[in-house]
């Protein structure tokens, strides 16, 4: 029994600390084929890669975690990007830029949460949350194609736009997302609430939680943090384009669910989701730098997303199975 | 009759940390209604399961008809004639009653397709047996809950079981069908099938056992003929102490009046409905399914829309209109349903416990949660409670019936609630524990709080309350005091 | 209580306002980009009163519309900037020469497409301007399309090899050339000593991808001291471009000696990391498309050259092809889009994307 229980403590730690783990191999193995894999630049140039998705995946990761789904979020940073660089580039207004992207981001999420928050509370009707948003998502992006008439919007000057995307500042803001959202998940009553909807929606409300207001707020949030995202890529990129965001939002739910938060919601969280969006940066970034080609690169991304899923189930089996009573 | 069909020798089955059974011993004589109570978590499912192939013992032997059996899976089980029929029934909705019979071995015609009409003929004659009318084409989705239990039993009886295993049978079924049920479960004995009955209900072990076992934490305490038992003997070995089955009493004196409803309607389910609540009262509430006692309480939770009418509280016009309003009321409620409504089940006891009033726990404005003070709140409450949990960060999924039932009063006390709706607050839970929360509804009134209290369980409805009201489709029918209690007059009213 | 919860639902509603009219700004044209867009418009001398005849005469010619030629054009995706110019010079064409030209996304989808022309012959049509998505589904589509008799011309990428010989023309860049062009502007950049080239390529599996590289590999295999370090597609995306190339600085260093971009969008990402790590304007990059970002670089002096690829051009070819075919006349079955060398001398006027 002990020699059973010791081994099973093993097997629990292998399962819990997993993606560690596996972040931990890839990085020996790549720094052991490659010689400029564990240098500083590299690893800057890593986080000031990710932190676009990074940010995507922080907003999305609160919808989830309240067991809803954000497919919106690429058009969102598309179009909080154009919104803001043709105010750069055109009128250069970058504060008023800056902001009104906010403020659309913000707004397109709360259009999400208005909708949803309305039809959920109508019973059993959760699993709705995925076809709106990716609704609006072809809404959005049609709207960002007529508000750029398909105009490529290059950016040459230095202005204070071209600042959030340059050195360190883009990392500066994944680490300020992160904090701030950590805090709000995970030290105020609303953050638990989301834990608590994403549980059991029904008991929540007869917990007396709004349900319907605190979805509306995640979905601002969602919107929001995809603005934030937006903002930071095309001034990294120094570029924005009506196709700008796609495809991202995939990118950002991969790295929520490799970190380890369950689609059914309930469970998860931010810090967890900052592993994964790590983890898949650092891959895409080994792969790169391996100079692997595409096709099995693909595959190789595909494969890990799978396992770091399968893992998640079965540590969650595991811990209920060591926990069950008969 | 004194021939032994199943003997289960020194069975034993763990779980990681847990010792489900342990070294059971279990005869059964071929031809009776043996009965196995035990509190939930006691390890009657499992023993049954152990039994029925989905698990497999540990060590230990099983005997039918004195050979040595080995049970690997549930095929195999059939095959040596045990059927074992589940709470919830086991039937595929969407197909037809002669095709779930045949299931997984449908019967074919000489070029291969299948025979239905031999199907229909089999399903037709097994019924006229049991004397029951079901049509063989019905789809399943279509029937009621005795009636597909009765399917259950048909298709075990057209497997040849010679066990009939039946956990808890009952528990969705009217009076009415009870009773076409235990004829039917008579008739099977006489006809030599051995059946063991599972049950929370003593009424109907003495009604229809010949023997009773009794287990407790993993083994089995007792196995005496029901003959000469009495039901506080029973209760007594289930919980391994000394019960009262009788209604605690409690001393509390009823105050002024806190709640007021006036002429309370709800669009197409309540219609007009008077009363009020006073301080330190339990106020029942009885009617048949339908009958808008649930409706009503939601009304006044704030989750149903108040359509007509006024609500007061302690004296003052109040409009609630959502769950978070009723809470700053100081209105809890308890509900039907505890696992879709009541508590999350995959958050802990301890998010469980304080999630109705979060805000109290917090330092600054809603800015910061005290996770000391939060953690202090669930111990206390665990202990007040006598909350059976390894731990507060335990998952309430993992907690029995009657432990997830105090969680959701936990969570009640601590939001203050004065004013705590319980609807059917022991449906199926386990006789100690039924009584813990009657102690606990005495201690509550006893301190001042009102509760409004809906059961379909007539005694304990008639043993808890102060006053019954009694509903019949969202009208109230009539209103009993205390002396005036009883079955007959109470049903009276539900019917008319 | 009451107060304080509709205090809230109002707040919402007021937000709710204010994206709707933020909304609202955007389809009034009051944005920044359309304001520009309009005013580049105005100064082209052609498109003010060609546009204003055209709304007469659409006008006056809509009660009887069935006299209308009327074209259906299925697009692989309206919201690439590609795209979208070429649509806007083909209903510029239209409204000029009185064509009722219906416009559907196919948003990259073989299927979708098949749908919608499927819907599009149901309700008659007297032509069809096929934008395949991709190369490798367009068989069921072309087949349906030859099967149906309606005249239909394949635009922009070629479909599969094995029903070319049923597209009665196919208007279009020739890729390869384009290819060529850009590697014509790197052997000139590296001179008879050679050097090391990054690639960063399109996606995967495109026609456009296929093609052009391979244009560019035929021209630069005659110098022998070039080699090819890396070749990793970015899927025309900007940021994955700028990622790609920040992972190549790291991979190799001082060795790269040239970028080739695909695309426009692409040069701009690879332009971007190589600007962060100072390298803009030391390491040449060269493209084979004629985007904005590489027109003004061009202007600039920032890079060399590259290949013409007028979206306008080749939307004016598809409109006169079609209508060509509709009345009967003779046609290519390769409508090229011309293509030559731009430079600073006669990068003048062109409109990028």
């Amino acid at each position: 029994m002990t020699e059973k229980g010791k081994k099973l403590d093993i097997v629990q730690v292998l399962l819990n600390y997993g993606l560690i783990i596996a972040l931990c191999i890839i990085i020996v193995i790549v720094s052991i084929s490659t010689e400029n894999f564990l240098t500083v630049r590299n690893i800057i140039n890593i986080l000031r890669q990710v932190a676009p998705t990074g940010i995507m995946a922080l907003g999305v990761v609160a919808v989830i975690v309240a067991g809803h789904m954000d497919l919106s979020i690429s058009s969102t940073v598309t179009m909080s990007g154009v919104v803001c660089v043709s105010y750069v580039k055109y009128l250069q207004a970058d504060v008023k830029g800056i902001c009104l992207a906010l403020l659309t981001g913000a707004g397109i999420g709360l259009l999400n949460g208005a909708i949803i928050a309305n039809i959920t509370s109508k019973k059993g009707r959760k699993g709705e949350s995925f076809i709106i948003t990716y609704g609006m998502q072809a809404a959005i992006a049609a709207a960002a194609l007529l508000y750029t008439n398909g105009i490529y919007m290059n950016l040459q000057e230095k202005s204070l736009h071209s600042f959030f995307g340059k050195g360190y500042v883009p990392i500066i803001i994944f680490v300020l997302t992160t904090v701030i959202l950590e805090y709000v998940m995970k030290c105020t009553p609303f953050g638990q609430s989301i834990y608590y909807i994403g549980s059991n929606e029904a008991a929540a409300r007869m917990s007396g939680i709004n349900v319907k207001r605190n979805t509306m707020i995640i979905f601002t949030i969602s919107g929001f943090f995809a603005a934030v995202a937006g903002v930071v890529l095309t001034s990294r990129v120094g570029a924005a384009s009506s196709t700008s965001g796609n495809g991202l939002e995939l990118d950002a739910i991969a790295a929520v669910v490799v970190g380890g938060t369950a689609l059914s919601g309930g469970k998860g969280g931010v810090m967890k989701t900052v592993l994964g969006v790590i983890v898949m940066g650092v891959l895409s970034n080994a792969l790169r730098l391996l100079n692997i080609d595409t096709y099995p690169q693909m595959m190789i991304r595909g494969v890990i997303i799978i396992l770091a899923v399968l893992l998640d189930v079965f540590a969650t089996q595991f811990k209920a199975k060591g926990g069950a009573k008969a | 009759m004194s021939e032994i069909a199943l003997e289960m020798r020194n069975i034993t089955k763990t779980f990681p940390g847990v010792k489900a059974l342990n070294q059971v011993c279990f005869q059964v004589k071929k031809g009776e209604v043996h009965a196995i109570v035990g509190e939930n978590g006691a390890g009657k499912s499992t023993l049954m399961k152990v039994l029925n192939g989905v698990y497999q013992a540990d060590s230990g032997q099983i005997f039918l008809e004195g050979k040595e059996v080995k049970i690997e899976n549930i095929n195999k089980a059939q095959e040596l004639g045990i059927s074992l029929i589940f709470q919830e029934t086991n039937l595929i909705p969407q197909l037809s009653v002669a095709e779930n019979f045949f299931l997984g071995k449908l019967p074919k015609t000489k070029v291969g397709l299948v025979n239905w009409k031999y199907m229909e003929e089999q399903v037709t004659s097994i019924f006229s047996q049991l004397n029951y009318k079901i049509k063989p084409k019905e789809v399943v989705v279509n029937l009621s809950a005795a009636d597909k239990q009765m399917v259950e039993i048909a298709r075990a009886i057209s497997r040849n079981a010679k066990i009939i295993i039946m956990d808890e049978p009952t528990s969705s079924l009217t009076d009415v069908e009870v009773e076409n049920l235990f004829s039917i479960i008579n008739d099977l004995k006489k006809k030599g099938t051995t059946i063991i009955f599972i049950s929370h209900k003593m009424e109907e072990i003495f009604t229809i056992a010949d023997t009773v076992s009794i287990q407790r934490d993993g083994e089995m305490i007792h196995t005496a003929p029901i003959t000469g038992l009495t039901s506080d003997q029973i209760v007594e070995w289930m919980v391994g102490r000394s019960v009262d089955t009788e209604f605690p009493a409690r001393e509390s004196k009823i105050g002024e009046v806190v709640l007021e409803a006036k002429k309370v309607c709800r669009k197409n389910l309540i219609y007009d409905v008077d009363f009020s609540l006073h301080k330190g009262e339990v106020l029942g509430f009885a009617g048949l399914v339908g009958a808008g006692r649930t409706e009503l309480a939601e009304t006044i939770f704030g989750e149903g829309k108040l359509s007509g009418g006024e609500i007061y509280l302690h004296g003052k016009k109040v409009s609630i209109k959502n769950t978070t309003q009723a809470i700053r009321h100081s209105i809890g409620m308890l509900t039907e349903e505890r696992k879709e409504t009541g508590l999350a089940l995959d958050a802990s006891v301890k998010s469980n416990i304080v999630i109705a009033k979060l805000s109290k726990l917090c330092f600054g404005k809603n800015l910061f949660i005290n996770r000391k003070a939060e953690k202090e709140v669930a111990d206390q409450y665990v202990k007040e409670l006598k909350i059976k949990t390894p731990s507060i960060n335990q998952t309430a999924y993992n907690l029995s019936g009657g432990n997830q039932q105090k969680i959701v009063i936990a969570k009640w006390l601590f939001s203050d609630a004065d004013i705590l709706i319980f609807d059917e607050p022991t449906r199926g839970i386990d006789v100690g524990a039924k009584h813990e929360i009657y102690n606990i509804m005495n201690d509550l009134v006893s301190k001042g709080k009102s509760i409004i209290f809906i059961s379909s369980e007539l005694p304990e409805l008639m043993g808890m309350s102060d006053r019954i009201i009694v509903m019949h489709e969202g009208h109230k029918k009539g209103e009993l005091l205390r002396e005036e209690f009883s079955s007959e007059g109470i049903m009276k009213l539900a019917v008319s | 209580m009451r107060k304080r919860t509709s205090s809230t639902v109002k707040k919402m509603i007021s937000m709710i306002l204010a994206v709707l009219m933020i909304a609202g700004l955007m389809g009034c044209g009051a944005s920044p980009a359309t304001q520009q867009n309009a005013e580049e418009a105005s100064t082209q001398e052609t498109a003010e009163p060609a546009e204003s005849s055209a709304v007469e005469e659409s006008t006056a010619g809509s009660e009887e519309t069935s006299g209308q030629t009327k074209i259906f054009f299925t697009n692989a995706i309206l919201t690439a900037p590609y795209c979208a110019l070429q649509l806007d010079a083909m209903q510029q064409y239209a409204t000029a020469n009185n064509i009722d030209l219906q416009v559907a996304d196919g948003k990259e989808d073989a299927q979708t497409q098949l749908d919608q022309i499927k819907n599009a012959v149901t309700q008659g049509v007297d032509g069809i301007i096929y934008f395949p998505g991709d190369e490798a589904s367009t068989i069921p589509v072309v087949r349906y399309l030859d099967e149906s008799g309606v005249p239909f011309i394949v635009l922009n990428s070629k479909v599969d090899e094995s029903v070319r010989d049923l597209v009665p023309s196919y208007v279009g860049s020739d890729y390869e050339e384009m290819g060529k062009m850009a590697g014509e502007l790197a052997l000139d950049a590296l001179g008879d000593e050679g050097g090391n080239i990054v690639i960063i390529n399109g996606l995967s599996g495109t026609e456009v991808a296929n093609s052009t590289t391979k244009g560019f590999m035929d021209v630069i295999g005659t110098n022998s001291n070039i080699e090819i370090l890396a070749d990793q597609p970015a899927d025309w995306d900007t940021a994955k471009a700028m990622t790609i190339m920040e992972d190549y600085i790291t991979t190799f260093g001082d060795k790269i000696d040239l970028v080739f971009a695909v695309d426009s969008g692409m040069t701009k990402g690879a332009a971007q990391a190589l600007e962060n790590a100072g390298l803009w304007g030391e390491i040449p990059v060269v493209c084979s498309d004629q985007g904005q970002f590489v027109l003004d670089a061009i202007a600039n002096g920032e890079m060399k050259g590259t290949a013409k690829q007028d979206a306008v051009d080749e939307g004016n070819l598809a409109m006169e092809t079609i209508m060509k075919l509709v009345n009967g006349e003779a046609v290519e079955t390769w409508e090229i889009v011309p293509t030559e060398m731009l430079t600073v001398d006669n990068i003048e006027g062109l409109k990028g994307y």
